[in-house]
């Protein structure tokens, strides 16, 4: 919904202030509430439907292919696409290259080593069939959900083949379950000197400048970016802010991490 | 016929323009080696005006070495704030195009993220309500770029756009509230304004298991900000004496 200069004026005065009145009533560290379905796509290795309460919703699947990995470097590959906006545009090549870096970087390539020669790559497509705000938190939440309910096929020829001219052959039925500690990314809005978590889109609109956290293996780590969620209240930040932010992020990353693990 | 520009509020017919008195040590020359030469042995060439059809910009050598191979070339031109067609807006759009001249090293993803993380810094900094209905488009073209591609270091090449992009929006005439410039400190790039109180963009893309307060990476940051912002001022103050 577009609101009006007034309108947003009111929303920023009260983000603004202390405590900072959220217009869904929520706390500056609360979530909003998603629904989280894992599974359900039949042909592929693992999936998940991660919807929020003002309908954005986002389908990921993680398909899995077996590769000599003294061939290909990378053993994951992230692939965007987001109703409403075209491939080129900013955001989707912006999510997808950072999503990339991120998985490829911090993911650990032992959990997919398959025997001494081959590897599992990892194909993770992210389709956003809908979204209001900054999708990047929810793809995270669904990436993550999506890989922790990804199957790999069981191995059962010998797992050392570097002397053997043989490919692994595979269980016809068994599946072993990929054990990998995914990272989380999360959104903030900065408004004042008060930050908000998951900023919904009418927050995002009258937001001073948003921040990109990530949340890896009990710790904040980088990227710690700036990230653009208007032109039109866009402003510097004090420093403090920032802290605070990776403050925030350090409190409620456990919290998050045990509410997806749930599921 | 009536020739007058009723766009733009002039001033009375009979201004004239303020001129101060020019300081003891102003030269012609630009280049700065002694300036920077003490931190990491690193010098800044600066010399704006030199694409002519542009409405402004800046040409930056940015030398990390010893070597001629290992300088940093960006060019920076703005063209605006030219008239954009369609519906109304009450401020200027800015886009910002990132383009790698020779050999191409950064994939395009980053491509695209750097160029969001700057179009997202200088929003804040062009004070774009004062030109409605208009577009303003900076193209910054990387002409050399010393690091590898395998290392991926983007660091100094961010630092060097948003200097670049400042002292072309000068050369352009376009409103800015502040003189941003941006610090690195390990793999860390924060682009400050109003002397370092205020971070308009901070860009931290690997960890360093030694600095993991972010206040104390701001910080050491904000002093390699203020001796780039030095740089600038003084360039831009010793190119305005030099054309009055």
């Amino acid at each position: 919904m577009v609101l009006s200069v007034t309108e947003k004026s009111y929303l920023h005065e009260s983000l603004a202030s202390v405590p900072p009145a959220r217009p869904d009533g929520r706390k500056a560290n609360q979530f909003r509430p998603i629904e989280v379905f894992t599974d359900f796509l039949p042909a592929s290795n693992g999936s998940s439907k991660v919807v929020a309460s003002d309908g954005t919703e986002c389908l990921v699947s993680v398909k899995c292919k077996v590769v000599d990995h003294a061939v290909e470097e990378d053993l994951v590959v992230v692939d965007v696409d987001i109703a409403g906006h075209r491939d080129d545009s900013g955001l989707v090549q912006g999510i997808a290259s950072t999503l990339s870096k991120v998985l490829s970087t911090q993911l650990d390539r032992s959990c997919l080593r398959l025997t001494k020669k081959y590897s599992f790559k990892l194909y993770i497509d992210v389709l956003v069939l809908s979204s209001f705000s900054h999708p990047l938190t929810l793809i995270s939440f669904a990436v993550y959900s999506a890989l922790n309910s990804t199957q790999l096929p069981k191995l059962i020829s010998s797992d050392d083949d570097l002397e053997v001219a043989e490919l692994p052959t595979f269980h016809d039925y068994d599946f072993v379950k990929l054990d990998v500690s995914v990272p989380l990314l999360f959104t903030l809005a900065i408004c004042g000197k008060n930050v908000l978590v998951d900023p919904a889109s009418n927050e995002s609109d009258v937001a001073n400048n948003g921040l990109l956290v990530t949340w890896s293996n009990g710790k904040v780590t980088a990227p710690i970016k700036t990230l653009g969620l208007n032109e039109d209240y866009v402003s510097g930040v004090s420093p403090q802010s920032l802290q605070d932010s990776i403050k925030m992020i350090e409190q409620v990353a456990p919290e998050v991490l045990q509410a997806l693990g749930g599921i | 016929m009536n020739i007058t520009d009723r766009r733009r509020i002039l001033g009375p017919s009979n201004a004239k323009p303020l001129i101060f008195e020019k300081p003891e040590s102003s030269e012609q020359e630009v280049q700065q080696p002694q300036e920077k030469s003490n931190v990491e042995n690193e010098s800044m060439y600066i010399k704006n005006g030199l694409v002519s059809n542009a409405n402004g910009s800046s040409y930056l050598e940015l030398k990390n070495g010893e070597l001629s191979e290992q300088c940093t070339i960006l060019l920076t031109s703005v063209y605006g704030p030219r008239p954009s067609r369609g519906a109304f807006s009450s401020k200027a759009s800015l886009s910002v195009q990132f383009k790698e001249v020779t050999i191409e090293k950064i994939p395009s993803g980053e491509l695209k993220e750097i160029c969001n993380f700057l179009s997202n810094i200088f929003s804040a900094v062009i004070n774009l309500e004062r030109y409605p209905k208009s577009g303003i488009d900076i193209f910054l073209s990387l002409v050399q770029n010393p690091t590898t591609s395998d290392e991926g270091n983007l660091q100094p090449i961010i630092a060097a756009c948003v200097n670049g992009i400042t002292l072309a929006l000068a050369d352009a005439g376009i409103e800015i509230f502040d003189t941003v410039s941006a610090g690195t400190y390990k793999r860390n790039v924060v682009a400050f304004s109003k002397n370092g109180t205020e971070v308009v963009g901070l860009w931290k893309d690997k960890e360093d298991d030694t600095e993991n307060n972010i206040l104390n990476v701001i910080e050491s940051c904000k002093e390699s900000y203020l001796k780039n912002r030095k740089v600038i001022i003084e360039y831009l103050i010793r190119s305005r004496d030099a054309d009055i």
